[in-house]
């Protein structure tokens, strides 16, 4: 008798340990043949229909687990309700959603499933115990067993769960047919150089890897894995022909080191995939890690690659970004003790001062790029009409590549209000994947708030009403 | 930002490190650095085919002028 359990035991433990060494997480698929970017790159969706971009919508997204998430979707909500010319909703309009942790959940449902958003995320996602969920998927003993594994983590955990109850199992290939807007740009951050890593094809194309196979909740739990709490994401960075994961832009950005530092850290950071061989895989973490607000990939868009080119082929006319930012001040009181904090605080706040240190900086950063372009402008048509007042030979000065352009920058965030009872109860919300009901609807509706007292969102309103 | 002017006696578009960016004789705001500048093409009726620049030091009213004389 005492055989025969010691073999039932031994059969168990050899088959628990089986699977625990079977258990991989979710490779990212090698390109085959296919030309470069495979799939999910901005520049297929460019070929709108004629005047598609004239309005140009784009929306981030920032952190803040589901604070961030119910203030996102708020701000959906208001786009949803405010019409401009056409009978078109500004929701009809956005092109671009860049997202961030918290704000990824929000985005890349509205992306791959649109309207339904607002009859199904607050149930599925916004009211739910995410965090609850995932301890109770990590205390499951299959899974004790399959997290023994070196090659699957909390984090594939989290991806399978987002997977499931969230996301339906949808792969960036369902987003690929048809083209259709917004563009989404799900941000992470590369454990090795702490640069942001964005979901799309172009990206995928530096890793020699096809986008299209690879499910958008690992891009979204990528977003999300919060440091300490959750384990990096890792991806495989697959050989490919140099030539190919280096592009044009990129050598010649690489001798840009004394001239544009920016453009040249840019390219250095793409150009890391290349060595394969020293870097064969990728892990990822929380994208606030390196920008909270998303905004930094709109910059790049904006300066070097396509929104840049839109506006030169005179594609934009004008502009509106909506940077939703979910970041808060909550009142800390260790600073009235001798002793230092302990680790626990100290270990959060690591994990989030570099987070919420350059939120600021950013939208400056961007708010700057747009006071240049109206600046150009203004130099050059109020040089014209001197000319035109005072020179007699009818000379022109060359026009401006797209034009006048109308560029409207709104920025919302809970500082903005100025009920300081309002301010402080949104500030002291926790960033976490479980809120109150009432937490969660304070939130939605702070989103729609602050988006239509917003002074810069009513003059676009203004401008753009028949 | 920079801004470059694309001299050429006709209308073609301006490839900017190979990429479509505005059109010749107009002011095109573009990111400051070094950069190949040519002309779409065919026709190839322009010289020099191409040329690399550090576009820096501009502004709208004196953008880095770049001419490509038609054959």
């Amino acid at each position: 008798m005492l055989n025969f359990n010691i073999k039932i035991l031994s059969i168990a433990v050899m088959s628990l340990a089986l699977l625990a060494g079977c258990a991989h997480y979710h490779q990212n698929q090698p390109l085959h043949g296919a030309s470069c970017p495979a799939g999910y790159d901005y520049t297929e969706l460019a070929e709108a229909p004629p005047g598609g971009e004239e309005t140009f919508v784009v929306l981030t997204f920032s952190g803040g687990g589901t604070r961030a998430a119910a203030l996102a979707y708020g701000v959906l909500a208001g786009l949803r309700e405010t019409k401009i010319s056409g009978g078109k909703t500004i929701l009809d309009e956005v092109d671009v959603i860049s997202t961030v942790s918290g704000g990824s959940f929000t985005g890349a449902y509205y992306t791959l499933f649109g309207d339904r958003i607002f009859s199904e995320f607050r149930e599925k996602f916004l009211y739910s115990d995410i965090q609850g969920e995932l301890l109770r998927r990590v205390a499951n003993p299959v899974n004790l067993w399959r997290l023994a594994s070196p090659f699957f983590s909390r984090i594939d955990l989290a991806a399978e769960l987002y997977d499931e109850s969230i996301f339906n199992g949808r792969t960036y290939g369902t987003l690929t047919p048809g083209n259709t807007r917004p563009f989404l740009i799900i941000n992470a951050t590369n454990l090795y150089n702490g640069a942001r890593f964005e979901f799309t094809g172009k990206q995928f194309c530096y890793l020699g890897s096809d986008i299209r196979s690879f499910p958008v909740a690992r891009a979204v739990a990528a977003s999300s894995a919060f440091p300490i709490l959750l384990s990096p994401l890792s991806l495989v960075n697959y050989p490919y022909p140099a030539e190919k994961k280096i592009t044009a832009q990129d050598k010649l950005a690489l001798k840009d080191y004394t001239n544009n530092k920016r453009r040249y850290y840019a390219a250095l950071n793409n150009t890391v995939y290349a060595n394969d061989r020293e870097h064969p895989y990728v892990h990822l973490m929380d994208g606030g890690l390196a920008d909270n607000l998303g905004l930094r990939a709109i910059y790049d868009l904006y300066v070097r690659e396509d929104i840049r080119a839109a506006i030169n082929q005179g594609r934009i006319k004008k502009m509106l970004v909506i940077v939703v930012n979910a970041k808060t001040a909550k009142k800390e009181t260790f600073d009235r003790d001798e002793s230092p904090p302990g680790l626990e605080t100290a270990a959060f706040k690591t994990a989030t001062v570099s987070m919420d240190n350059y939120t600021f900086e950013s939208a400056e950063v961007f708010a700057q790029l747009f006071k240049e372009r109206i600046a150009a402008q203004q130099s050059r048509d109020g040089c014209q009409q001197l000319l035109d007042r005072h020179s007699m030979d009818g000379y022109q000065i060359p026009p401006l590549a797209g034009g006048n352009l109308k560029l409207y920058l709104v920025e919302l965030a809970f500082d903005n209000f100025t009920d300081a009872a309002e301010r402080d109860y949104f500030n002291n919300l926790p960033t976490s994947f479980k809120l109150s009901r009432e937490e969660v609807d304070r939130l939605i509706a702070a989103g729609g708030q602050l988006l239509k007292r917003h002074p810069e969102f009513k003059k676009f309103i203004k401008e753009n009403k028949n | 930002m920079e801004y470059l002017l694309v001299d050429y006696p006709a209308h073609r578009e301006v490839l900017v490190d190979k990429e479509a960016q505005g059109n010749t004789n107009e002011i095109i705001e573009l990111e400051k650095g070094t950069h190949i500048i040519s002309l779409k093409a065919p026709p190839y009726d322009f010289r020099p085919r191409r040329r690399k620049i550090v576009l820096q030091e501009t502004s709208p009213l004196t953008p880095r002028e770049v001419t490509f004389v038609e054959l």
